[in-house]
């Protein structure tokens, strides 16, 4: 099931920070200090490390199989059963990733700008202009990441006005909370920088070197890292270390304070480009899934399977509203992704290093 | 076909919109009074704007008031005497009496800070005596009270006259009272025979409630020790037997030292350099060198003495708005938690140490 189409490094890095960079960017300071308080942004710093980590491997993996993507090369690794489970999970994993994400995103933007809006329309909203662009290949998903990638120098220049309200006094002194509580802090991270394991499935995708790709899909990891310490980092030098206990998307709310020259409520604002965050990982995700199903159903191209699934993903992603059993569904999710982003893909390096396997050599 | 199909479809998902607010179906809250003598009983005044035109400007319309025992029911009464849906997202003042604020403040602000269409760069205000006569009182030559009030605040901000703040800025502190920092809100009262509102002060909270009240220059003296200093800030002082001069600060640097030894109180050192201008000096000699160090030191002593009184002042209160509790954690949690804060907040001793500077005397000397 190869695409013809191919994307450059750069489109690449583009294209895994757009899956990285989503619903977590307004809450990722909120969930950091519920394991390591006002130490959280250095939880992120730590977190962006074992993601370089899980790169490297996914990047060794994936260059022993250049042409094949994990769905193509596991079964020669662990066999066609193990391998088929595995497709199965993986495909469940992303398609429940878009499933809680639209359902984050449909409960966010109802508290903060939409209250009377049924869920069902905007649901069917951003999935219809998600099957939109995901219908088409690989080449044309990436030219639209790049292209709404410059919406990123957003949120920098979001935040510059309420510097000088900074109060650094709250995050002093640094890590007095200890390492354990830092660590605590990464384990809930796990979720919100997801988006790095696509690596494994885009590398036969791109064009170039294997160093060529593996500097693009660590520059875009460290990039995402960046910003989401820097908003977190921001976060805590407004609130203080308990009034953040009480805001659970601390990002939009510091914007609500800032006030131009004539406009007022930048949260509002920020509310709409953060929605094109939201739609580029809605798009990659159920791509990456109804390639996943592709593959089962041994399909020739990934069309109906990405029917099938965005028809499914609506009532699914309504069928949760209330923020209090979403979270729950996302501490699951977290759980489950240490296994399939960091556990597997070293499991799989480790068979292949010990059974000498190579594309060259099956 | 397709395309036809795919038009009608858009034309049915696209028009519609649940969460319209038309402005003609909405009154438009630009400034908001409460005045809570007790917990179960917060009456909420709201002056509705009437649109102006070309030939007249916006005016005051209406001023409703209704009690409830929240806010938001408050609101609700307001909502069945007026015809239509009230927006407070547009809000600009908040006025609360002095008296609701003797208790837990943080139950009338509540409601703002959980609903994401307030607005929190409304400012708050603390009035004198009753908040809801400063809607229902005449103001002179003023048609719209709630613009008034704003910028009444914001220009006195600018003379460093009060503490800048908003709704926002001003919840963090009520969230940790044992971090250290401590809330204010500028201070009003309404003068009856002149028909105007003015500045009165600074009122001083500890955790939720109000302790204490500072004078306009005892605010003004305050944030410059706060380091605060806004566009201008003007301090009197006596020089000779019966004249006075005034000074502007045209800079102020702060050092503040904290010593935080393992047994016994902790001591603060602040010390100041400030750099003034003259604009009102009758003695008229400042041609003479010696002259200028002369007023310098008598200026550093009368400056350091004001900030003696206004540090006693908010440490009377149990007020640390210099944010000395937030550095003591940050230096050293585990003896913070030790010190007792509370407590050892009033007896601390702060020495201040001030050096005013002369650079500008005017076109004269």
């Amino acid at each position: 099931m190869k695409s013809p189409a191919t994307i450059s490094p750069f489109q690449l890095f583009f294209v895994l920070l757009q899956a990285q960079i989503g619903i977590g960017l307004l809450t990722i300071p909120y969930t950091a200090q519920v394991g390591a308080g006002k130490d959280g942004w250095i939880s992120i710093l730590l977190m962006g490390l074992f993601v370089q980590g899980g790169i490297a491997v996914a990047w060794l993996l994936s260059s022993r199989f250049p042409g094949l993507t994990l769905y193509e090369f596991a079964p020669l690794l662990v066999g066609k059963i193990i391998g088929t489970v595995l497709t199965l999970l993986y495909t469940l994993f992303f398609f429940s990733i878009v499933a809680h994400q639209l359902s984050l995103f449909l409960s966010i933007s109802s508290n903060w700008a939409y209250p009377r809006t049924p869920h069902i329309i905007y649901a069917v909203l951003s999935v219809a202009v998600t099957v939109y662009l995901v219908k088409e290949n690989l080449r044309i998903m990436a030219r639209f990441l790049v292209l709404v990638s410059f919406l990123l120098l957003s949120i920098p220049f979001a935040i510059l006005p309420i510097i000088n309200h900074f109060e650094i006094h709250y995050l002093l002194p640094v890590a007095s909370n200890g390492v354990g509580a830092i660590m605590k802090g990464s384990e809930k991270l796990v979720l919100a920088f997801s988006g790095f394991e696509l690596f494994m499935w885009l590398y036969p995708f791109t064009e170039g070197s294997t160093k060529a790709k593996w500097k693009a899909a660590a520059g875009a990891s460290a990039a995402s890292t960046v910003l989401y310490s820097f908003v977190t980092f921001a976060s805590y030098a407004i609130f203080s270390p308990k009034e953040i206990k009480v805001v659970p998307e601390p990002v939009l709310y510091i914007l609500k304070e800032v006030e131009l020259i004539v406009i007022e409520r930048i949260d509002l604002l920020f509310l709409t480009i953060w929605a094109v965050f939201v739609l580029t990982t809605l798009m990659i995700y159920l791509y990456m899934a109804s390639t996943g199903l592709t593959h089962l159903l041994k399909a020739k191209e990934h069309r109906k399977p990405l029917y099938v699934l965005a028809v499914l993903v609506i009532p699914l992603a309504i069928a949760t509203e209330n923020r209090e059993t979403l979270a729950g569904i996302g501490d699951k999710l977290n759980s489950v992704s240490i296994v399939l982003l960091f556990f597997i893909p070293i499991v799989l390096l480790i068979v292949a290093l010990i059974r000498k396997k190579r594309e060259e050599s099956v | 076909m397709k395309k036809w199909i795919g038009l009608g479809l858009s034309c049915l998902l696209l028009t519609g919109c649940w969460d319209e607010r038309q402005l003609k179906d909405q009154n438009i809250i630009l400034g908001a009074a409460i005045d809570a003598p007790s917990k179960e009983e917060i009456t909420l005044t709201i002056a509705l704007p009437q649109p102006g035109n070309e030939s007249q400007p916006t005016t005051t319309k209406q001023i409703v008031s209704a009690t409830g025992r929240t806010v938001q029911e408050s609101i609700s009464k307001i909502d069945h005497k007026i015809g239509s849906g009230l927006q407070m997202g547009k809000m600009q003042v908040l006025l609360i009496s002095k008296e609701s604020v003797q208790h837990d403040i943080y139950p009338l602000l509540d409601t703002l800070y959980r609903n994401a269409v307030s607005s929190l760069n409304a400012k708050i205000i603390i009035t004198e005596g009753e908040a809801e006569p400063f809607f229902r009182n005449e103001l002179e030559g003023e048609p719209l009270y709630s613009h008034y009030y704003n910028s009444l605040i914001r220009s006195a901000e600018a003379l460093t006259i009060v503490p800048k703040t908003n709704l926002q800025l001003f919840a963090s502190p009520l969230f940790d009272k044992n971090d250290g920092e401590a809330a204010m809100a500028p201070l009003l009262a309404f003068n009856k025979e002149e028909k105007t509102a003015e500045v009165k002060g600074t009122a001083l909270f500890d955790d939720k409630h109000m302790t204490g009240e500072l004078s306009v220059a005892e605010t003004t003296m305050l944030l410059l020790m706060k380091d605060e200093k806004e566009k201008e800030a003007a301090l009197t002082y006596p020089v000779e037997k019966d004249k006075s001069m005034t000074i502007r600060v045209e800079e102020i640097k702060r050092k503040m030292k904290i010593h935080v030894p393992k047994d016994g109180p902790a001591t603060v050192d602040l010390s100041y350099q400030l750099r003034y201008r003259t604009i009102d000096y009758p003695p008229d000699h400042l041609g003479d060198k010696k002259e200028v160090k002369e007023v310098d030191k008598k200026l550093s002593g009368e400056i350091k003495k004001s900030m003696e009184k206004t540090m006693d002042k908010i440490q009377e209160a149990h007020s640390d708005v210099l944010g000395i509790g937030l550095r003591v954690h940050a230096k050293d949690p585990d003896r913070f938690k030790q010190l007792n804060w509370d407590t050892a907040y009033p007896e601390l001793n702060v020495k201040i140490n001030v050096k005013a500077e002369l650079i500008e005397s005017g076109i004269t000397f």
